[in-house]
């Protein structure tokens, strides 16, 4: 239920609820808010991002200026990567500006970003802003926040056990030999084996 | 957007919200340029026919972020808002419901909770314009004190906390509104503003308190709002838990009478928060560890009351054998004394604190709170401090220490480095350097340590003390206070090290700014309380030395000046002290480097009392044993008149201050005590005197008397000579000083006797009295050996100075005997 809710599947969320009778640890339709606030983010609508974030809880973007700062960069960088240079400067002296004298930590990251600006193929330490990777990241480190809000972990704790699980696999190779887990079928290495073996040959 | 002149709606609001939320100076602006929002707005929050749960809920959103600004303070409290919140909360309640009987509110839950919320972040708007922020210094704010002090006093009557503290109902409609209102509670700063709320019961319970009790019935100890937290924390919500654990270690840091209850009544809620601080969330660790420190800080003195006290919490997991909170007893005034064992509790929290400190994954902001929650847990008490370092708390902080980012005040690329970091990281510094302050100054041994540390951190706390936020200069001032208040430090480590002119460059350059001119920082007294919504931001620059704003190139950037802060000045004054000691090798440098009109100026501050005790305290340092030419420099630079006006300061600190620097300029020649009698007048230093002993405060009295001491052959030279000796108001207040608790106090009063008899004054005076019967008292064992324990409490504390103290002392007693000889003498 956990990996369901925070990667974003709803509706398998709801079926496995339903079927397995466990309670949801969030309200189902906030999960499919923040798919909607990912892929607005994703499809560089940030506007909307921000709506729908304000909408679902207040407290998000407020409590948190770092995230609010690089959403207000996004915009700027969406400005840019259309071609409105009028638009992208009106944008950064009256929105990213403030910021920048609230919490002087931005400022080396907003005249980076304004450097796009400048170039029309941009030099290789500034080109990934335009990229869709600063949008998933974007919209990664929001999820998170949404996340964390409602109680949430940052990610499901199934990727944690896999991660302990690789790692004790990794420090008992040195010491034994033991049947590994293959993490594609979930069975013991000789188990795996077994399978294999009782497979009817075509 | 025009200014609304009807009520907004739906869309208006959510077009605000959008507008205002992240960005705090659009919510200035905002409240600058439509002077009606607040009054259209604050009408919505309440229940009406115009407006729908949506709307409500919505103006709730908006007042809520509104409410996050500090700059928005003043508006928002002079349109009543505070008020208005109580209200539109008072009426979503039930009406004479009882709490406990989870009660369903009138209004959805969501807009519960987002009055609550907007209530919760007035609160600690108020709260730190009124003391500042929780830890560290924090931005100065001046704004909005008077108003906020007011609202609060409000906020703290019973018809208003009837319309709040309800919420914390255990019913699931009112649990996130209850979150919210544990948060409120954690805001309150003080007992005053913490007793109303204990002191709180549901109406119904009120009723039946007043009906009267037979005796017999359970009694909930620690009030019904503990007891509330209590069950918060029984629940698996994160955020509910972390605010109720900081609401209860508020709650506990405020009342130390709160303490014995977690080791009876709410026993197994001792062990719940200890259990939380091993919870799996890190934030959850720190709040528990907060709640757990103010247990440890608060727990009764005498270890026998606390085996009966806090027996329980004695016995919680993993503690029990090493005697749980209780485990600290003698030793803990700081003496030399033999440190007892540590707690299991106060291992665990070390453990959990020095563990989320260590973490570099975890944020900043929370290693910070863990810094500060170290700070209180070592602050002022050598054991625990102590303890701390053996469990590698040092080494953790001097680690951390190291990590930060280096800072070089000679390159302006460093500098420009250091304007831009991260708030986060600034919050870390500081507390990091606080917590090395706070655990280092109760021990002269750990102070050593910290010295010496391979490699060395000096250069680290050296440099931030350029720092351009003040809040890491000031916390690099009190590392360096701490320091400097062992001699061997202060004469090598830190003189080699450069420190002392540093110091005295950033007293200097802080002050450099004109009082006029408004010195940063929170808490400056007299005209500009700062009520007005001025459109000023009062940001004047400090000019640092050198910095010349002439003959720049044009285009060339100009450099970012550091701003003066008034709390920095405070610490960086309580740092030079030491340096100013006649034992200090660099106290030649204040004359030399100009900062005696400085000092001056500070020490004669008409508006800030406390500037005008830490001026005079390096001043009063400077002078001692010094030549009559250098006094008589500082002297000319202050004027005898105005002197004389701070020896009758109101503000009793400046008074002590300065009636010890009468005892150091008359002292050390002969010539000196007649120069400083001729200069004050015998007949203003008696009555300065006088007035002193009316005060009644230890330390100005022990002053006054000192004064007596080293000026009286001089003073009764005067014609006509006073009458000190006969003045009854001054030997009644000198037999209650030989009679003192406070052993320095003593010391002083017979050593006036003695001055008194040795220069043949006053003996019959002295006689009638009582002074000689009570000198005869002070002269052997014999009184002591005579009384039981509370027959020498009776002696005004004396007995307490068993095995050491005024009899101990060879010099004392032989003083003692003197006066009796002199009382013997025909």
């Amino acid at each position: 239920m956990d990996y369901l809710v925070i990667e974003g599947y709803k509706e398998a969320a709801e079926n496995f609820s339903r079927e397995s009778g466990l309670q949801p640890p969030v309200e189902l339709d906030t999960i499919e808010e923040r798919t909607l606030i990912r892929n607005a983010i994703c499809r560089g609508d940030i506007d909307e991002a921000i709506n729908r974030t304000n909408e679902l809880n207040p407290e998000v973007l407020d409590s948190n200026p770092r995230l609010f700062f690089h959403l207000q960069q996004q915009r700027l960088i969406e400005y840019i990567r259309a071609g409105d240079i009028e638009g992208a400067i009106t944008f950064a002296q009256t929105h990213l500006a403030p910021r920048g004298t609230e919490n002087p930590e931005f400022l080396r990251e907003l005249e980076r970003t304004m450097t796009l600006l400048a170039f029309d193929n941009p030099p290789e330490d500034i080109a990934p802003l335009l990229g869709m990777g600063q949008r998933q990241k974007t919209a990664n480190e929001l999820n998170a926040a949404i996340l964390a809000s409602q109680n949430q972990g940052k990610e499901a704790k199934l990727a944690g056990l896999m991660r302990m699980l690789t790692w004790g696999e990794a420090m008992l190779d040195e010491r034994c030999e033991y049947p590994h887990v293959d993490l594609t079928t979930g069975l013991l290495g000789g188990e795996v084996a077994k399978a294999e073996d009782a497979a009817p040959e075509g | 957007m025009p200014p609304p002149t009807t009520p907004p709606d739906l869309t208006t609001l959510k077009s605000l919200r959008n507008q205002i939320i992240g960005s705090p100076s659009s919510k200035l602006l905002l409240l600058r340029s439509q002077p009606q929002l607040l009054p259209s707005l604050l009408p919505l929050l309440s229940p009406s026919a115009s407006a729908t749960p949506a709307l409500r809920l919505e103006a709730a959103h908006v007042l809520g972020s509104l409410c996050r600004s500090g700059d928005c303070l003043s508006y928002i409290l002079s349109a009543g808002t505070c008020e208005v919140l109580l209200s539109a909360l008072s009426s979503s309640l039930p009406i004479d419901a009882d709490p406990d009987a989870s009660p369903p509110p009138t209004a959805p839950p969501a807009l519960l909770r987002a009055l609550a919320k907007s209530l919760s972040s007035l609160v600690d708007l108020m709260c730190t314009a009124l003391h500042g922020t929780q830890f560290g210094i924090g931005p100065p704010s001046y704004r909005g004190r008077a108003r906020s002090a007011l609202a609060l006093e409000t906020l703290l009557t019973l018809p208003a906390l009837d319309s709040f503290l309800p919420l914390l109902s255990p019913s699931p409609a009112t649990a996130a509104a209850g979150t919210s209102i544990a948060s409120l509670i954690s805001h309150l700063r003080t007992q005053e503003e913490t007793a109303p709320v204990l002191a709180w019961l549901p109406e119904r319970e009120r009723v039946s308190a007043a009906k009267g009790k037979r005796g017999w019935e359970k009694k909930e100890e620690g009030g019904w709002v503990v007891g509330r937290l209590c069950t918060m924390l029984k629940g698996g919500e994160e955020k509910a838990q972390i605010a109720s654990l900081h609401a209860l270690s508020t709650l506990l840091f405020t009342t130390p009478t709160l303490t014995p209850t977690f080791g009876r009544f709410h026993a197994p809620v001792a062990q719940r928060i200890f259990d939380l601080s091993r919870a799996r969330s890190p934030a959850v660790r720190v709040a528990a560890c907060f709640a757990l420190t103010a247990l440890l800080c608060h727990r009764p003195a005498r270890p026998s009351s606390l085996t009966l006290g806090l027996g329980a919490l004695g016995s919680l997991g993993g503690m029990g054998s090493l005697g749980g909170i209780g485990g600290m007893g003698k030793g803990q005034a700081g003496g030399d004394g033999e440190t007892p064992p540590p707690s299991g509790l106060l291992l665990n929290v070390l453990a959990t604190l020095q563990g989320v400190v260590e973490d570099e994954r975890e944020e900043g902001e929370l290693r910070a709170e863990g810094c500060w929650c170290l700070s209180l847990l070592v602050m002022d008490d050598r054991p625990r401090a102590v303890h701390a370092s053996h469990t590698g708390l040092l080494r953790t902080l001097c680690t951390l220490l190291r990590s930060f980012p280096s800072i070089d005040p000679l390159s302006p690329s460093s500098l420009d480095d250091l304007w831009e970091e991260p708030l986060p990281l600034l919050h870390l510094r500081e507390a990091c350097m606080t917590a090395l302050a706070s655990l280092t100054l109760p021990d002269a041994g750990l102070r050593s340590q910290l010295a010496e540390q391979k490699p060395s951190v000096l250069p680290i706390i050296h440099a931030s003390l350029s720092h351009p936020a003040p809040g890491v200069r000031h916390a690099a001032c009190q590392v360096v206070r701490a320091l400097s208040r062992s001699v061997a430090i202060l004469r090598s480590s830190l003189v080699d090290e450069g420190v002392a002119v540093s110091v005295l460059g950033l007293v200097v350059r802080e002050g450099r700014v004109k009082e006029e001119d408004g010195l940063e920082g929170f808490g400056i007294e007299g005209e500009g309380d700062g009520d007005d919504l001025a459109e000023g931001d009062g940001d004047e620059l400090m000019r640092g030395e050198g910095e010349e704003e002439d003959g720049r190139e044009e285009g060339e950037k100009e450099p970012r000046k550091v701003k003066g802060d008034r709390r920095v000045l405070l610490a960086a004054l309580a740092a030079l002290c030491n340096f100013s000691a006649d034992f200090s090798p660099v106290q030649h440098l204040l004359p030399e480097q100009d900062a005696l009109p400085v000092l001056v100026r500070f020490a004669t501050s008409p508006s800030d009392a406390l500037l005008r005790m830490n001026g005079i305290w390096v001043l009063k340092n400077l002078v001692y044993r010094a030549d009559w030419n250098l006094k008589k420099g500082v002297m000319d630079l202050m004027g005898w008149a105005r002197f004389v006006e701070l020896c009758r300061d109101e503000d009793l600190r400046v008074r002590e201050q300065a009636l010890s620097m009468v005892r150091n300029l008359a002292a050390s020649r002969d010539a000196d005590v007649a120069q400083t009698v001729r200069a004050m007048g015998a007949g203003e230093i008696v009555a300065l005197v006088e007035e002193a002993m009316a005060t009644e405060n230890d330390d100005v009295m022990m002053n006054a008397l000192f004064v007596v001491v080293n000026t009286l052959p001089e003073l009764y030279k005067s014609s006509p000579p006073p009458i000190l000796h006969q003045s009854p108001a001054f030997l009644k207040a000198l037999l209650a000083c030989l009679s003192s608790p406070a052993q320095p106090l003593r010391v002083a009063a017979i050593r006036v006797v003695h001055a008194l008899l040795q220069s043949s004054l006053g003996k019959q005076n002295l006689r009638e009295a009582g002074i000689e019967r009570r000198v005869r008292e002070m002269e052997g064992l014999r009184w002591k050996s005579g009384l039981t324990g509370a027959g020498r409490k009776s002696m005004g504390g004396l007995g307490e100075a068993d095995g050491g103290e005024v009899e101990s002392s060879l010099e004392v007693r032989e003083i003692v005997r003197k006066v009796t000889a002199y009382f013997e003498d025909a």
